[in-house]
Formats: C-alpha cells, structure tokens, sequence
C-alpha cells in the first residue's frame, strides 16, 4: 500500500513516514500544498495524510484539487481541531479527519479503515479459502496456522486479496508497494511473488501472461 | 417585563404634551369661534332692537308733548311693592286712578337726570353690560285695561315684527314710561311681555341693552321729554342655537382631539417600533452569531444613524473577536505541532526495540521541540503580559547602544555561519528609560528576523542615533522583504510572510508581535519599510531619558539577556 504524506513539519514529516514504513507501507513525503498536490495527482495513492497549513497551496485548496481528479481517501491531520474545521475539512471531500497531537496507533487504525473501504471491504480481516489475512496485525493465517511473511511479502498479498478477482497489473503493484526510495529493480516484483507462492501455495497467485498477478475469487 | 412608571415612557410623554397643546388649541379655536359667532348673532339682535327703539322714539317725538308728561305727585315709588300690582297699576295704592289723562295736563317741570333725551347721539349700545338680577320670571300678566287711544296708536311697523309663525313667538315687545314712572304704551300683544313691567325702572337703568333672565334681550333707550322705552325681544331661540352650536364644538373639538391622539400614538408607535427592533437584534448578537446585523432598509432617516453606529460597532466587535480566536487556534495549533512531534517520535521509539543511536536521535528531536514549545509558551505569556498591562517592567535609565552592541556580538557568529555581512553603527551613549532585558530582546528579535530572511552573501545592517528627542534604531538587510498584500499583517501575532522559510529556520511568528508590544511599553514607536526581493528595513524609535533621570547606576548593565543567538530564539516573524 502506498500512501502519501503532505506534511510542512518536517520533524513531524519524519515521524510520520518512518512510522509508516516500519508498518509495510510505501510512502512519500511532500513538505509543501505545490509539492503534495503534483504528487497526489500523479500517482495513484492508496491513502493521503494530508496537513491544512501548508505553506504554498494550503489544505483545503489541495483537497479540492485532488478530489477534481481522484478518488483517493484523504486522512486530514492538522492542529485545527474547531468542530468547523472538521466539517469543513469533511465536507470538502476529505475521508477523515484527526487531530494533532495524534496516537500513531489510532493513525494506522484510521489509514487501513480508509484502505479497506476503498477496496470494497468492510469485514477488517480477508478469507481466501484457507489462507485468512488480518490487516490489524499484518498477519496471514493459513489453516489457523501463522505464516511468516516478509513486510514486503504481506503488502503484496494484502493488495491483491483487497481486488480479489481482479488482474493487478505489474504497474499497479509497482505504485502501490514501492515509494520513490525503493530501488524498484525489474525482478523484485517476481522475487516476492516467487516467495508467496513458495509460502502460501502455488496456486494462491494466479499469473495473467502479459496483464499481471491475481487472486481468485474463493 | 417589569413595571415602569408611565412617566418613564417617552412615548406617555410625548402624549401627554401633545394633549396639552391639542387642547390648547382646539379650546382656544373653538373660543374664538365661539365667541365670534355669539357677538355676531348678539349684533343682529341688537340692531333690531335699536331700530325698533328708534322707530318707537321717533314715535313718540311725533306724540303731542302733553302726552309724554307724567303727574307731577304721582311719581311712583316702586319699592316693596308686590310686582302684580305695579305691573297692573304702576301709581302707588291709594292714588286715583288717572286714566285716562287729561289731555292739557302738562306741568312743566324739570327733566330728570337719568332721563334725559340723549337725543339721537347718545350711545346705547353697551353690549354685554350684563344680564338683569336674577329673578323667576313671573306669571303671565294679567290682562290690563285697555289703554288710551294714544297709546293704541303707538306700535311697531311690521318690518320689524316679521317673525315667522312657527317655533316659539319671539316677537318683540317694548314698554314705554313717562319720565314720572307711569306706563305710556306697551306693546300691542301684552302677553309677550315676558316679566312683569315696573314703574320703577326708570330709577334704576341707564340706556343700554342687558339681559332678562328668562333669555330675553333688552334695550333701554330715554326717548324724549324723559321717556324710558324699553325694547325687547326673546332670544330663546338664538340662545338655544348658540348652545347646541358650543356643544357641536366641544364635540368636534374631542373629536379632533381623539383623532390628533391617536394619530399620535401611531406615530409615536412607527418611532418605537423600529427601536424595538434595533434592540431585539442588537440582544441576539452573541458572541456565537456576530454577523448578524441590524437591517437598515426598512428605518426611519433619524434611526438610520443609530443602526449605522451600532452595526459598525459589532463589526468592529466581530473583528476583534475573529482576531482573538484565530490568534487562540494559532496558538493552539503552534502548540500542538511540537507537541505531536514530541508524541510521535517517542511512540515510534518505544513500538520496539532500537538501538541506541535511534534512542538518540529520537530524544534530541523530543528536545529540540520542547525548547521550541517553551520559546512559544514564554512569547505568548510576554504578549498576554502586556496585553494585561501586566509586563514585569524594570525601568531604568539604559544605555541603549550597550543593549545593541552586546546583542550584535550575539549574533555575530550566526552570521558568520550563514555568511551574512553584519555591521552595525552605534552613536553612544544614547540613554533611554526602559528595561534593559525588554529592549534586549526587541533588538534580538529584529536581527535574528533581518538574519533568517536574508540569504547567503547577503547583509544586515544595524545602526543607532538619536533623532529629534527619540532614539532611533534602524535594522535592515538585503533579504527577501515582505509581500506587498503581506505587508499591512506583519506586527500580527502568528504571521510569517514566509512560512516554510521561518519554520525551517525556528520563527513561531510571535517576534515583531512581541517587539511591537515591548516598543510599545516604553511609549516607543515601530515601523518598517520593505521592498519585495530587495530588503526590509525596520525603525524603532524609543524616547530618549532626560539628562536629570534618576538611577544612573543602571546605565549599561543589562542584567538578563534573552538566550544567547548561537541558536535564534525564534521568535521572529
């Protein structure tokens, strides 16, 4: 899963994006509205932390033009915490909204919700047959028996089970599990799906020559 | 709604005089009219009276003279004399019956004073002298013999008798006396003589017109040879008139006044009306819904003013008022920011084990916002200080250029690091009356400011002189300077002209809020000028202390310095 970042407190810039890695996600860091709004609409992210005073292109004004273009999930994180800002904040397209200071615990609560519902989820854990995927404690279960999956490994089973039934193709995959500071060699892809093939059967991931990876629907 | 006395209402008042002066006026309109009416119809009364008087004189001058001679002893004397019997027979009791008179009898004898002939000239009328005793009026005379054939010739022309027959008679009547007080002539029809007629009149009347209490009109006029000709007529009617028409007055004169009052109280009810309204809106302003305004379309010219005032005063008031909250969300929200770092990096450190690098790490970045949080915490209690006029202010006569030069060998190496020229001039001593630990700080602020937004290669110039009773501090630098659109916000708390670029380099906004303050503690002025990406130049100007100050100890001893600017306090905008 790939989420950005547009935060103008770099301390708080850091934080945020360590803490996100070290969760499996990819993640990008935008210090200014110009810098957030240019990626937001290049990419498509699966999660958009979003910060109201921004210098250059303030919060609201990004929102607005992100929501022009994308259907993203937009978490606005700001000091601002007047019921008016939350509505405004809401209203304006935003998905949800928390206040600073902020728990990092209920931060990755409020992004996975946001992820799943975009996906079409609503249940917070994923059966495939008889692998079970818990996105609250990045856990595969398979059999009730735990298998242990690299961070990598279980981001990639997370966004194919969240479109099951779908071709992702080798681009997505790319812009939803690796940020800008990932070396994205070539391979890597094949590598990992390699492995969760070794981990979780060979057939848990079905390849679609020329179109990409899937998981059937169970 | 509680009771208030009736007095205490404007528009009781307004009433209450507009009453008085209605009254005034219709009463006295309605007298006039009144009065103008009753004399006009009084005048035509009179002059029928006056014709027929003079009809009657002229009458009685063509009477042979022995005619109007009365008996020398028979003259009357009218008192204690019951009336029917003088009207029946105006000699005494006891004395002959001398009617008819002899025709010869005529002794002359010498006219009396109050009856002589006046002749034509004389002036009878005298209107309004009064209406006669009062007194019931009498039965209906009895008939009286027929008089002499004389006196049945004497008579009133028809001219004047021409009273319609309808209605009550009012025909008039007249009495003639001989100037000894016996009857000479009455009226043809004795019957409208309404009271009894005396011999005693003639001692007792001077010519004129009066009154009879039973609403007759009267005149009397001495005819010659001192003959009383009594001319009356019944007004009955004309009074009757007069006085339905006076009650037609009072009437439409209440009339007009009711209207007049109600009107008024509608009026005064349209100049109320819209004062109600004022202040219904101005009681639901609150401090939840200051936009709300008075509607001006709809009031009066004269209350137009008083809505325009009061709206500009809640604009004034919700300007004020979005200021102090925004200022308090600023606050809040530059309080949370390094709060929230503080909060999540220490909560990334402990979610597992690190090494002790990363521990590091973690607490020198939880260190480095605690300071910035207490930077904070310490500008905005200095401004709330001063807002509260509660600035602990140590004032003594300071050496200004002592207060700056040691702040600019403060920052000297900072901008060494940053490559900055920094000069500075400094005309001393320059004593000012202030605190020196305050003025400290307002020259940090304004370099620490000039040093952060200028650039590398750049340079920042401090200088110091006195200047017409005023110190005068002026630094500048060759930095970005301010927006134009920023220019008019720059002493506001929480601005920074360059965000990013200040929270980079560790401004809170709070600086030129905080020097604008200070400044204004010591009855000081601050002011700037900046040209967009050519620099800004601030000017301080701080009255000078007079030669005799007291505590010259003080002079050049600054005691507390803010922190020392190998780190900017970050104070600045």
């Amino acid at each position: 899963m790939r989420v950005l970042v547009v935060e103008d407190e770099p301390e708080l810039l850091q934080v945020i994006t360590r803490a996100l890695r070290e969760q499996g996600y990819a993640v990008d860091g935008a210090p200014d509205g110009e810098e957030g709004l240019f990626r937001a609409t290049s990419w498509d992210y699966d999660a958009v932390v979003l910060d109201l005073m921004l210098p250059k292109i303030d919060g609201w004004q990004l929102l607005e033009t992100i929501r022009k273009q994308k259907k993203t999930p937009v978490l606005i994180l700001t000091a601002r915490d007047a019921v008016t800002d939350r509505v405004r904040g809401l209203d304006g397209g935003a998905d949800d909204y928390l206040v600073k200071p902020f728990e990092l615990a209920e931060l990755f609560a409020r992004l996975r919700a946001l992820i799943r519902r975009a996906a079409g989820q609503a249940a917070s854990t994923i059966r495939i047959g008889a692998v079970e995927i818990d996105p609250r404690s990045r856990t595969v279960t398979q059999h009730g028996k735990p298998v242990a999956l690299t961070a990598r490994e279980y981001a990639l089973v997370e966004l194919l089970a969240l479109h099951q039934g779908e071709v992702v193709t080798r681009t997505q995959m790319y812009d939803h599990l690796f940020d800008e500071n990932d070396d994205t060699l070539s391979n890597l892809l094949d590598v990992h799906v390699s492995n969760v093939r070794r981990k979780l059967g060979k057939d848990f991931i079905v390849t679609r020559r020329g179109m990409g990876y899937a998981i059937e629907r169970s | 709604m509680a009771f208030t006395a009736p007095t205490k209402s404007i528009r009781v008042r307004l009433q209450i005089w507009y009453a008085i002066v209605l009254v005034a006026v219709i009463g006295g309109f309605a007298g006039v009219l009144y009065y103008q009416v009753t004399s006009d119809r009084l005048r035509a009364i009179d002059a029928r009276l006056e014709a027929a008087a003079s009809y009657l004189e002229a009458t009685l001058r063509g009477l042979p003279p022995h005619e109007l001679e009365d008996m020398p002893p028979r003259r009357p004397r009218g008192r204690g004399r019951p009336e029917m019997e003088r009207f029946g027979d105006p000699r005494p009791p006891g004395a002959e019956p001398r009617e008819p008179r002899p025709p010869g009898f005529e002794p002359p004898r010498p006219e009396r004073d109050g009856f002589d002939d006046r002749g034509p000239g004389r002036e009878p009328r005298q209107r309004g002298d009064g209406l006669s005793p009062v007194r019931p009026p009498g039965p209906p005379p009895p008939d009286r013999p027929p008089g002499d054939r004389q006196r049945a010739a004497i008579g009133l022309p028809a001219s004047l008798v021409d009273q319609p027959g309808d209605g009550p008679r009012e025909e008039p009547y007249f009495v003639i006396w001989r100037s000894g007080g016996s009857v000479l002539a009455t009226s043809a029809d004795r019957g409208s003589i309404p009271t009894p007629i005396t011999s005693t009149l003639p001692s007792g009347h001077r010519p004129g017109f009066r009154w009879r209490a039973g609403g007759e009109r009267e005149m009397f006029l001495v005819g010659p040879r001192g003959t009383l000709i009594l001319v009356g007529k019944p007004a009955r009617r004309e009074l009757a008139e007069l006085g339905s028409f006076a009650w037609r007055l009072v009437a439409s004169g209440i009339a007009v006044l009711a209207v007049g009052l109600a009107g008024g109280w509608l009026i005064s009810r349209s100049i109320i009306r819209p004062i109600a309204a004022i202040a219904r809106t101005a009681s639901e302003i609150s401090a939840s819904n200051l936009s709300r305004r008075i509607e001006t379309a709809p009031i009066d010219q004269e209350l137009v003013g008083l809505a325009t005032i009061l709206n500009e005063m809640f604009a004034r008031l919700e300007a004020a008022f979005e200021r102090q909250s925004r200022f308090t969300s600023d606050a809040s929200h530059e309080m949370r920011t390094p709060l929230a770092v503080i909060h999540s990096h220490a909560e990334l450190a402990l979610s597992r084990p690190r090494s002790a690098d990363e521990y590091r790490e973690t607490l020198a970045t939880c260190l480095g916002a605690a300071s910035r949080m207490a930077t904070l915490v310490d500008g905005l209690l200095t401004l709330a200080r001063a807002d509260a006029g509660r600035l602990d202010v140590r004032f003594g006569k300071v050496d200004l250029a002592r207060v700056v030069q040691e702040v600019v060998d403060q920052y000297r190496p900072l901008a060494e690091s940053a490559r900055i020229s920094l000069s500075s001039k400094l005309e001393e001593p320059l004593p000012v009356k202030g605190d020196p630990a305050l003025l400290a700080r307002v020259s940090s602020n304004l370099l620490s400011n000039a040093l952060r937004y200028t650039s590398e290669g750049g340079r920042v110039s401090v200088s110091l002189r006195a200047d017409a009773q005023a110190a005068l501090l002026i630094v500048e630098d060759s930095g970005c300077g301010i927006p134009l659109e920023d220019q008019g916000k720059v002493f506001e708390r929480f601005f920074r002209a360059d965000k990013a670029r200040s929270r980079a380099r560790g401004g809170n906004g709070l600086g030129l809020a905080i020097c604008k303050s200070l400044v204004e503690v010591h009855k000081g002025s601050i002011d700037f000028t900046s040209v967009p990406e050519c620099g800004t130049r601030f000017e301080v100007r701080l009255p000078l202390a007079s030669t005799g100050d007291d505590d010259r100890s003080s002079i050049g001893e600054p005691k507390s310095l803010p922190a020392p600017a190998t780190v900017p306090n970050g104070e600045g905008g």
